[in-house]
């Protein structure tokens, strides 16, 4: 293999064979409304999010497409010959492009199936093997009513299959539809077969001959994988001190420690008013805890730290999740990247999520330093408040909204906004809300003496102080107060990477001039 | 952990401390055979354990009981996270008083079966392992297996598989062929059940290797991302005939490097698949890269004296500690579990970290483990032990290594030169460039109960002498036939009884081979076909020579020196050529790497719960945080380890 020195491109064609499998076809089996619908989702999220070429066929979809919505139950009962052929003759136009999407070059294709019958597996795996591609059947298995039913009312009754159907209906008439699959359904008991048995969500798991690295990530990515309710926010970090710098890893500028305070008011009186009056949900839902996570800059952790003070939230550091580093780009505006590094900025405009400046991440790098995290955000239970730098913020968001590659980089988090996500079966909802500036009245000193007060975690050195010595970086706190205007503020890290950088010139001289004095200040403390 | 004996048990809670331990998280083993070995003596026959012997049954649960006491007992007081019960608890009443036991305390319950209905892996586990154990010392190998047999026929006779569904717990068929897992909680529990899938018993080598000196090396500087020295070039050169020679040709090979040009300049000649991981770049030195110690002990006195007394967890400003580049490389430690032969071509504090996961060090020493350039090192981990080789190329390169000062004791050392640098006459003459080999084998598990071995004689394990010495496997080339002839060797010893002992020869002190290959295993004397001639054609020996001379000569300007260097090595038409080998084989047991329990809990700041800052190298104001990462409220009381 050429050694590239390009070392964008190099990561780029390796990539593939990151995790030295080749094709793999994840077959689901399973009756109807047992969840392989919301795992495949799930699942190709995921794995898309990690890089790998992924695709589900659903069999749905394509009944839907070529027969149209209106279908009775007949149509999916096994002794109906009439429609038998017509149902195998669906399931194949699925499999056909999925076999053509391999040879296209896709590595994991997800096929949204009932998959029932031992005969019908038996030929997928012969299917597949003769194009070399590896089988893995995940089976999901639910012996437990309750789970079933509220699947059925979550999920399938708002399907297309059902649109303007009354609810209950619906709901007995996709019962009759499972009773069908039923005499024909037999499990799966060939263990020379690679698959992986699901047994009610995630309560027990049976993995039988899987091997290969991709294999057991998704065995892995399985495991954490719940369908409890809960909320996830981002808030992006305060300003520090100085913007300019990554190296520097400056400490929080006093608009930051006011931001901190004022986003943690707002969060706290936002979760204590919906928590009790959720009308939408018919369950009451019994109060969840907050868990904020931050990363190990300290920016971050400062904007975290003001949590401190309510001893029932856990406040958890994790250095993965730290910024983009910029590598070479850092402390340089977008025009000194330009004029520096014009050949590197064509390329990271033609691919701006891969491509890496010198010493720098791109944020598929940053997307695989964050995997552990996102498994970790799937199993959490509790609410998440995830304070982060943008591009973090940015990678995690796509990541819950399944978005491609191409949209994460020209995604906006704006500063002084707080990101609600509530994570469903089939989407995600997002409410933005502005914070607002609560504390306004209240001057630096005090405001810092707050900080101060909250612990003696934070001791008040002379040093420390230093921080909200009346220099000139009061006048920016005093006047356009950045961090609450929801616009974007220039940072370090998308200095030019993100493509776009004519927007937000002028501000970025502005605040350069303004700390000029940062990093030297920032070494001193 | 659930299992008859030979399952394997003793191996996955070793393995899965070992990785715990490396990720910072508090974890012991308790291992019930040791306990019963000091209470009631290491000798016992196998009616001992017979379930209608009521006296070694009352023996066994008090050897039980007392391990679960100094299990809750540790938990309590070191603070521990995750402790393994080490014994076979095959039925159901001891899984439930266990059971009873920990959640009075408060603490989760996880069990791990491990199941093999391979006779013949049992067999060989017997083999490899079993008989070695204090259990059996002085004592004929074929009757200690009939007899090691006839306690597992009694473990069966008790024995109940886990049934009970409402446990956690995961269940191993067949070496992982097949895994159940049930009602796992937690993430750290998810994690060690991905861990333990990755798991593989077949034989591999892993190689390290620093890239070759690079300019920033020569300079003394930190970081950057620099292209390699006219020396580091030649390593690069060097590196495919070294690979093959301990390889052998035949073998497959993934190269792993880093993003950074010097890693992947070192792995240009090398012809085996190769991939570049970001994860594997050089630890972060944010403000300090691209200096050298002496500018950075002169603009940061502080965070340099910081840095020294707690380097693990020291963290360059706008930087990463070597506890962030453990936390990064654990997803590639979860890859190379599961690779088979990987070369790793990284830098200076990567494979500080990898090393120390394979052979076990503490934190502590870890920032201090000594890699030096233009060094292979080969690692073959074993069950219980990993033996090391290391190949050091006779290629001049300045020394990296800064070792923890001492009161009174220069501040840096770093550029001194190497160990074992040869005498100018060597040097002079050059012919050739040598190659040392050091062989250790050393025990990877801190209070294993095979460690006592290390300190009689049995340096190895059995099957590691029979491997050794096995005249059969030398020149094979290929470790499948190794491990094929080790699975020979057993059956033959386990049917033929001490024969096999006898056929065991040339302990591998008396091998000195001048170029000729050393075989995988570093044993072999007879050189395989197919490795390419190791001795210079006799016209080329001048223009090795000369090479030597020109790069020895360019200590401090090694850099301009580079292009004539490569022009004048142009007639070296294999890697081949442009090194003589001479091979010293010399092969010693380290006893000093078996750690003894004084050093198991080492005492850092983290696990004490002491402050961040000052050991962390933040600045005062940052908050305390406990060793998950979080960050911890006033309150001492409120403190939750997780």
């Amino acid at each position: 293999m050429a050694t590239s020195m390009y070392p964008g491109q190099l990561y780029k064609t390796e990539s593939g064979r990151l995790f030295h499998a080749g094709a793999i076809a994840i077959i689901f089996v399973g009756l109807p409304a047992r969840g392989k619908t919301h795992i495949s989702r799930s699942l190709s999220r995921y794995l898309r999010w990690l890089g790998v070429p992924t695709k589900v066929f659903s069999v749905g979809n394509y009944r839907r497409q070529i027969i149209g919505v209106e279908v009775t139950n007949d149509f999916f009962s096994p002794d109906n010959k009439a429609t038998a052929d017509l149902r195998i003759q669906i399931a194949n136009a699925c499999l056909d492009d999925m076999v053509k999407w391999f040879a296209e070059g896709g590595q994991v294709g997800i096929l949204d199936g009932s998959n029932t019958t031992e005969e019908r597996r038996q030929e997928l795996v012969e299917r597949f093997k003769a194009y070399n591609i590896t089988p893995l059947f995940i089976e999901t298995i639910c012996d437990n009513p309750a789970i079933i039913d509220a699947n059925i009312r979550s999920v399938k009754v708002s399907s297309p299959d059902y649109v303007g159907w009354k609810d209950t209906d619906a709901v007995d008439d996709f019962k009759r539809r499972i009773d069908n699959h039923l005499p024909f359904y037999k499990t799966i008991t060939d263990l020379n077969l690679s698959f992986v048995k699901l047994i009610n969500v995630g309560e027990r798991i049976i993995v039988n001959n899987v091997h290969g690295f991709l294999q057991s990530k998704i065995v892995y990515y399985l495991m954490n994988l719940h369908i409890c309710p809960r909320k996830i926010y981002f808030a992006r970090n305060g300003v520090s001190l100085n913007e300019q710098s990554y190296r520097a890893d400056a400490p929080l500028a006093p608009a930051g420690h006011r931001y901190a305070e004022n986003l943690k008011n707002f969060l706290l009186n936002l979760r204590e008013n919906t928590a009790p009056s959720s009308p939408s949900s018919s369950t009451p839902e019994t109060p969840r805890q907050l868990t904020v996570w931050t990363s190990s800059r300290k920016r971050s952790f400062q904007t975290a730290a003001h949590f401190l003070d309510h001893e029932e939230i856990i406040v958890r550091q994790r250095s993965v999740l730290a910024e983009r580093n910029p590598g070479v780009c850092d402390q340089l505006t977008p025009q000194e990247i330009e004029e520096k590094y014009p050949d590197e900025c064509e390329r990271a405009k033609n691919d701006p999520y891969r491509h890496r400046f010198p010493r720098a991440e791109s944020y598929y790098d940053l997307a695989n330093r964050l995997e552990k995290v996102i498994l970790e955000l799937e199993r959490e239970k509790n609410d998440v408040l995830i304070v982060a730098h943008e591009s973090v913020i940015k990678c995690l968001y796509g990541y819950l909204f399944g978005l491609s590659e191409t949209d994460i980089p020209s995604l906006e988090i704006p500063e002084g906004v707080l990101l609600e996500l509530v994570p469903t079966a089939y989407t995600t909802e997002e409410t933005r809300h502005v914070i607002p500036d609560t504390i306004a009245g209240v001057n630096w000193q005090q405001q810092a003496a707050n900080f101060l007060s909250l612990a003696g975690k934070v001791p008040a050195s002379p040093v420390y102080m230093d921080h909200y010595l009346p220099d000139d970086k009061r006048k920016r706190q005093d006047g356009s107060t950045a961090y609450s205007t929801p616009s974007s503020s220039p940072t370090s890290s998308t200095l030019g990477l993100s493509g776009s950088p004519s927007a937000t010139t002028t501000k970025q001289r502005e605040i350069s001039e303004e700390i000029g004095q940062g990093p030297e200040l920032a070494f001193r403390l | 952990m659930v299992g008859l004996p030979a399952r394997g048990k003793t191996l996955i809670s070793q393995k899965v401390c070992r990785y715990l331990q490396w990720l910072g998280i508090t974890t012991k083993v308790f291992n019930v055979g040791n306990y019963r070995r000091k209470l009631h003596g290491a000798h016992q026959l196998h009616n001992f354990f017979d379930p209608h012997n009521p006296e070694g049954e009352r023996s066994r649960r008090e050897a039980a009981t007392e391990a679960l006491n100094d299990m809750i007992y540790w938990f309590k007081k070191e603070q521990g996270v995750v402790a393994f019960y080490d014994a076979t608890n095959s039925t159901r009443s001891r899984r439930e008083m266990l059971l009873a036991a920990c959640t009075k305390h408060n603490i989760q319950v996880m069990f791990i079966e491990s199941i093999c209905q391979d006779e013949a892996l049992v067999l060989h586990n017997i083999m490899d392992v079993k008989l070695s154990s204090p259990d059996y010392k002085d004592m004929d190998p074929e009757q200690a297996a009939a007899d090691f047999i006839a306690r597992i026929v009694h473990y069966e006779e008790a024995y109940e598989t886990i049934t009970e569904d409402n446990l956690t717990y995961i269940k191993l068929i067949n070496v992982g062929s097949q895994v159940i897992i049930n009602h796992i909680q937690g993430y750290l529990q998810s994690r060690i059940v991905y861990y333990l899938m990755n798991l593989h018993i077949a034989p591999r080598s892993i190689f390290f290797s620093r890239h070759g000196e690079s300019l920033y090396n020569v300079m003394g500087k930190l970081g950057g991302d620099s292209d390699l020295s006219a020396r580091g070039k030649q390593y690069a050169k060097t590196l495919p005939l070294l690979i093959t020679t301990h390889l052998g040709n035949s073998e497959q090979l993934t190269v792993w490097t880093s993003t950074l040009r010097r890693t992947i300049q070192t792995a240009q000649h090398l012809t085996y698949p190769k991939l570049a991981w970001k994860a594997l770049d050089e630890l972060d030195a944010g403000v300090c890269d691209g200096m050298t110690y002496e500018e950075i002990e002169q603009q940061y006195p502080e965070d340099f004296s910081n840095r020294d007394e707690d380097k693990f967890n020291y963290r360059y400003r706008g930087g990463e500690s070597y506890r962030d580049v453990v936390v990064r490389l654990e997803p590639v430690i979860m890859d190379l579990e599961r690779q088979r032969n990987i070369l790793i071509i990284g830098h200076q504090a990567i494979l500080r970290c990898i090393y120390a996961y394979f052979m076990n060090h503490s934190h502590e020493k870890l920032p201090y483990i000594k890699i030096p350039l233009h060094t292979l090192i080969q690692l073959t981990p074993k069950a219980y032990t990993c033996e090391e080789k290391r190949y050091k190329v006779d290629i001049e390169a300045v020394d990296t290594h800064r070792p923890k000062p001492r009161a009174g004791a220069p501040k840096t050392d770093a550029g001194q030169p190497m160990d074992h640098i040869p005498t100018e006459a060597e040097a002079k003459s050059g012919k050739d460039a040598a190659i040392t080999t050091t062989t250790m084998s050393t025990t990877t598990f801190r209070d294993s109960p095979y460690s006592t071995r290390h300190n009689s004689d049995y340096g190895t394990s059995r099957s590691d002498k029979v491997k050794d010495k096995e005249p059969a496997v030398a020149g094979s080339g290929a470790l499948e036939d190794t491990a094929r002839a080790i699975q020979a060797a057993l059956v033959d010893r386990a049917t033929s009884g001490s024969v096999a002992d006898t056929a065991v020869t040339l302990p591998l002190s008396n091998i000195k081979t001048p170029g000729a290959d050393s075989g995988p295993d570093g044993s072999g004397p007879s050189v395989p076909a197919s490795t390419p001639p190791l001795s210079p054609m006799p016209s080329q020996v001048p223009d090795a020579a000369a090479d030597h001379k020109v790069t020895r000569g360019s200590d401090a300007e090694g850099a301009p020196q580079g292009p004539s260097i490569a022009s004048s090595s142009s007639n070296i038409s294999t890697p081949a050529a442009a090194v003589n080998l001479t091979i010293e084989t010399d092969k010693h047991v380290s006893q000093n790497l078996v750690k003894s329990d004084t050093s198991l809990r080492p005492a850092t700041a983290w696990q004490e719960g002491t402050e961040y800052e000052r050991t962390a190298g933040a600045s005062p104001r940052d908050p305390v945080i406990s060793p998950g990462g979080r960050l911890l409220p006033k309150k001492k009381e409120n403190w939750h380890f997780p």
